[in-house]
């Protein structure tokens, strides 16, 4: 009987060693920061989502920096706070750090029907990695309307449904502007990421989707969805032939952009934060994995902590000023 | 305990569960209303059907004939080692928080066979030993989690 | 061309590692509680980096379906669902390991498996396009009546007392209320507590109810135990790995139908291995002349959830390549793995990259057949853990279902949850609530919510009973749940009165 056992216990244990020397090595580097123990980057939405994409395109490079692990989590929920709670609740160490999505962040705490106490002044900001700016998109097959002004003419007679990513994501956020700009009456379909979105267009289940340039370029390649506007302030390097609101003149300016961006706790020892910024500076301005994102649709946009801190402090000031539309009421 | 066996057991789990759930429907009623409508129904059925549960009980009771194989496990007798490693499990979730995984599991291990009753002291070495390692090989430095 | 091309992707020595690290990283990984497919694919992701697209996704393809593999192991021997999606098969598997036929159940489940896996495979091969088109027909309101059509399974789980399994499936809706709602963006019952926030997670309640609540049913049996014995397993381990061919002949329908029901669920984006198993279990019951038979030792049930869980597989890879549409939590994070390798999903995959798409997909039929050959080969070996004395494997146990709640989120708080699931699922074992129902509703209750907030958003001005009786997938659905309804009733009423004339017990006349 125990003789089973014992070959039971080695058995596994055998075959976790073999498994383990497939894998790849941790191995300590000489800095004295990460020490060779493993660091967490929180990543607050879905796997296979832009954004999770996004985060697990710069650990590798990171990794290779830092001389260790980075596990990446997916604790969703909330619009991203469930995740950035977390980061705040664990020691300001650097070994818990997030991506964190602006202005997403902002309507966490700008809604006061949340309750919430953290504020963007918790982070601190290690750099940005993305700005990717929103879009409208429509099937190819559409019979009804093909281009922006049709679009909207029809939506002034009849009911149109359109999916966001959830309640205070930025495409919730355009949705709200671009109703109140053209008074129309679109009815946002909350979903768990874009993936439901295209889903329910490709579908025939709601007649548009706000996606992000990242996130529609691929399938408008594949010709299966149709962009037919853009909500930033230039034509967008990777679809420049998409028309840009602000330039249209049919009504107030408009711009919404979501940033990914990386932060960890603030009262994190100086030190860590330059040895975790440099690591991911490097990551982000590294050229085989900027024109890897450039294929996914990602345009690379790195921007320092100091310089991010700034306009993150500018863009959550725009929000608060868009107070009245969202309905955010004390 | 004695009197228990006369009234069938539903009749506490009925009244406990409906006192459970007419808690959570008052609680949901503080909710925006539009998130508050599928807890509400839910719960209402909850409600309802705990009621039923307490009057089966009663009705059980009444008849005993009734009784269901399933109704008659809880004794207090039967689930007292049960609960005893309900402790322990608890008690090394604590250690854990304190001492770290590793050191905890360690303590935790031994200690839960001597409980079960095995006395070689070769065998609570291998395998505390042995299932530590395999924890360590697999999730520290193959799947990288850091464990607490 | 393309041929050549194919055969030059797959013939080589990094393809055939990958499928080998694959299938033996996803058995050891599934079949350990709380890891599972998507949890693996997330860890080996970063592996593949460098490694050629074929061969990367060969190995994460195969780890997925090995993974839900693995899971039905532990299940089987241990009442320890290693992946959410075998805790069907945990019901009937770990009777048979009861009755000393836990080798025989690891053989029907390593057989089922591959069958399932391998007709998804080929499913995926050649007809993936149009079944890609057919999953967009489906969005919230089929969601909803799929979640509740497999609410009327708890009927079929309920044990003796339907009450109690109703109230353990209302209880299980309540929980999966918990965290923030997404129509309003509401936390509702979270009571400030950040951790629930995102609600209580499926994999600790699971690990909880089935594998904690198992430890302190034996730890009844502590005088055995303290003897060094097992708490209620028979020593000697009957029978063989292989399943009789008579009977594998004779369940062939139930194997089609589970895995077809299991390519289903997978092509749906909205639900994944877990409904999958639930659903093949169901159906397999409801055609089965031996229905008594389920959940005491059921053979079929372990063929119907084992082949439909594998069947999952390749049906959520289907809608994933060819749209970029993922049809299962764990397709999502391979969805990750595929971009990164810097292919984009769509038709292009099916023309300008199928010398890669095809590769992908015959190793993938591969990495199934080499599961069960792999699986049938260490059977013996694998079973003799139910032969560890109680004494031995409760602690081993447990400090695995720690480890496993506590690693998807490398949160102390989910293995506290997965503890106080253990001691709820034990009570309710020990007062007649059967714990399947709660596990059930969990995995069903956001979906029916989720599902029904966004028809009535989607119905716009439309009358919401209007708009489910346009939709033709909505009008089979409500005919099929009505139907689920009521004919057990009918059959049940048709089995008492032969019952009644046979024996004299009236003991199921309650309720």
């Amino acid at each position: 009987m125990k003789k089973t056992v014992i070959v039971c216990v080695l058995l596994l244990g055998a075959l976790g060693a073999a498994f383990a020397g497939g894998g790849s090595e941790a191995g300590s580097s000489g800095a004295a920061f990460p020490a060779g123990k493993p660091i967490t980057l929180i990543c607050p939405w879905a796997p296979g989502g832009g954004s999770d994409i996004g985060a697990r395109m710069v650990v590798p490079y990171m990794e290779k920096k830092l001389g260790t692990t980075i596990n990446v989590i997916n604790p969703t929920g909330a619009s991203g706070w469930v995740g950035w709670e977390r980061m705040l609740s664990a020691p300001e160490d650097g070994y818990t750090f997030a991506m964190i999505n602006l202005p997403t962040i902002f309507s966490g705490y700008l809604d006061p029907a949340l309750g919430r106490t953290k504020t963007i002044d918790d982070f601190q900001m290690l750099g940005n990695h993305v700005t990717d700016f929103a879009t409208i998109a429509i099937r190819t097959d559409e019979t009804r309307f093909s281009d922006l002004k049709s679009f909207i003419a029809y939506a002034k007679t009849h009911p149109l449904t359109m999916t966001t990513t959830g309640v205070g994501t930025q495409q919730h956020i355009l949705l709200v502007l671009f109703n109140a700009a053209v008074g129309i009456n679109l009815t946002p379909v909350p979903g768990n990421g874009f993936k439901d979105s295209y889903a329910a267009l490709l579908g025939k289940h709601v007649d548009a989707v706000v996606g992000s340039v990242g996130e529609v370029l691929v399938p408008e390649k594949n010709k299966e969805l149709k962009t037919i506007v853009i909500f930033s302030e230039a034509p967008s390097r990777l679809m420049p032939h998409i028309p840009v609101w602000n330039k249209l003149g049919m009504g107030p300016n408009i711009v919404v952009s979501s940033q990914r961006a990386f932060a960890c706790k603030k009262g994190t020892p100086p030190e860590i934060v330059k040895v975790l910024a440099d690591a991911l500076k490097d990551a982000i301005t590294n050229a085989e994995q900027t024109s890897k994102m450039k294929e996914l649709g990602l345009d690379v946009d790195y921007m320092g902590p100091e310089d991010f801190a700034k306009h993150a402090k500018s863009e959550e000031g725009r929000i608060k000023g868009l107070s009245d539309v969202m309905g955010w009421k004390k | 305990m004695n009197e228990k066996r006369k009234i069938n057991n539903d009749v506490y789990i009925g009244i406990l569960l409906t006192a459970v759930s007419v808690f959570f429907f008052i609680e949901v009623t503080k909710i925006h209303p539009e998130a508050a409508l599928f807890p509400k129904v839910m719960l209402g059925t909850f409600i309802i059907l705990a009621v039923l549960l307490t009057l089966m009980g009663v009705r059980k009771t009444l008849r005993p004939e009734l009784t269901l194989k399933s109704d008659l496990l809880l004794k207090f007798s039967v689930i007292r080692t049960p609960l005893i490693v309900f402790v322990i499990v608890a008690g090394y979730m604590v250690l854990l928080k304190v001492l770290g995984f590793f050191t905890a599991t360690a303590i935790f291990v031994p200690a839960f066979m001597i409980f079960y009753g095995i006395k070689s002291i070769r065998t609570l070495l291998i395998t505390d030993i042995a299932l530590n390692v395999f924890v360590y090989v697999l999730f520290v430095r193959l799947l990288k989690v850091a464990l607490p | 061309m393309i041929i050549s091309e194919l055969i030059a992707n797959l013939v080589n020595i990094e393809t055939f590692i990958g499928i080998l690290v694959g299938v033996v990283g996803g058995m050891v990984i599934g079949a350990l509680p709380g890891l599972g497919a998507t949890m693996g694919i997330a860890l080996l992701i970063p592996i593949t980096f460098g490694m050629h697209p074929t061969a990367a996704l060969i190995m994460l393809s195969s780890l997925y379906t090995a993974a839900i593999y693995g899971g039905s192991i532990t299940a089987i021997l241990i009442h320890t669902p290693g992946t959410p999606a075998s805790a069907a098969t945990a019901m009937d598997g770990y009777a048979l390991t009861k009755q000393g036929k836990g080798l025989e159940a690891i053989g029907i489940s390593t057989f089922a498996s591959m069958t399932g896996g391998t007709l998804s495979a080929v499913a995926l091969f050649f007809i993936a396009p149009p079944l890609a088109r057919i999953s967009l027909m489906f969005n919230a309101p089929e969601y909803f009546l799929i979640a509740i059509f497999g609410l009327t399974i708890i009927g079929t789980l309920a044990g003796d007392n339907m009450l109690k399994g109703l109230i353990a499936g209302v209880a299980g809706l309540c929980i999966s209320f918990v965290g923030f709602d997404i129509t309003v963006g509401v936390p509702r019952f979270t009571y400030k507590i950040a951790e629930l926030e995102s609600g209580i997670q499926l994999v600790p309640a699971l690990i909880g109810l089935f594998s904690l609540s198992q430890v302190m049913i034996q730890a009844e049996s502590i005088e055995a135990i303290r003897r060094g014995g097992k708490a209620d397993i028979p020593k000697q381990l009957q029978g063989r790995v292989l399943p009789p061919f008579q009977e594998i002949v004779r369940e062939i329908p139930n194997l089609l139908r589970s895995s077809v029901i299991g390519i289903i669920v997978g092509i749906l984006p909205g639900a994944g291995g877990d409904i999958g198993g639930w659903l093949g279990y169901n159906e397999a019951k409801r055609w089965s002349k031996n229905r008594q038979e389920f959940g005491k030792g059921s053979r079929e049930a372990v063929y119907a959830s084992e082949a439909a869980n594998n069947a999952v597989t390749g049906g959520s890879i289907i809608p994933l390549i060819t749209l970029g549409i993922p049809g299962s939590s764990a397709a999502a994070v391979l969805l990750g793995g595929l971009m990164i390798q810097g292919l984009t999903p769509g038709h292009t995959m099916f023309t300008e990259k199928a010398g890669i798409t095809y590769a992908i997909i015959l190793g993938f039929l591969f990495a199934n057949i080499l599961m069960g050959l792999l699986g049938f080969l260490v059977a013996k070996r694998v079973a003799k853990v139910a032969n560890v004395p109680t004494g031995i494997l409760a602690p081993v146990i447990v400090v695995l279902s720690v480890v496993g709640a506590y690693a998807i989120n490398l949160s102390y708080f989910d293995a506290c949850v997965m503890v106080v699931f253990g001691l709820a699922g034990y009570f309710m074992r020990k007062t007649g609530f059967a714990t399947a129902p709660i596990v059930l509703a969990i995995i069903l209750g956001s979906m029916a919510e989720q599902g029904y907030k966004r028809a009535i958003l989607m119905a716009k001005d439309m009358n919401i009973y209007a708009y489910y009786f346009s939709r033709p997938i909505c009008v089979v659905l409500i005919l099929l749940i009505i139907l689920s309804l009521f004919a057990p009733l009918g059959l049940k009423a048709l089995e008492k009165k032969m019952h009644k004339t046979h024996s004299q017990a009236n003991k199921d006349s309650d309720d």
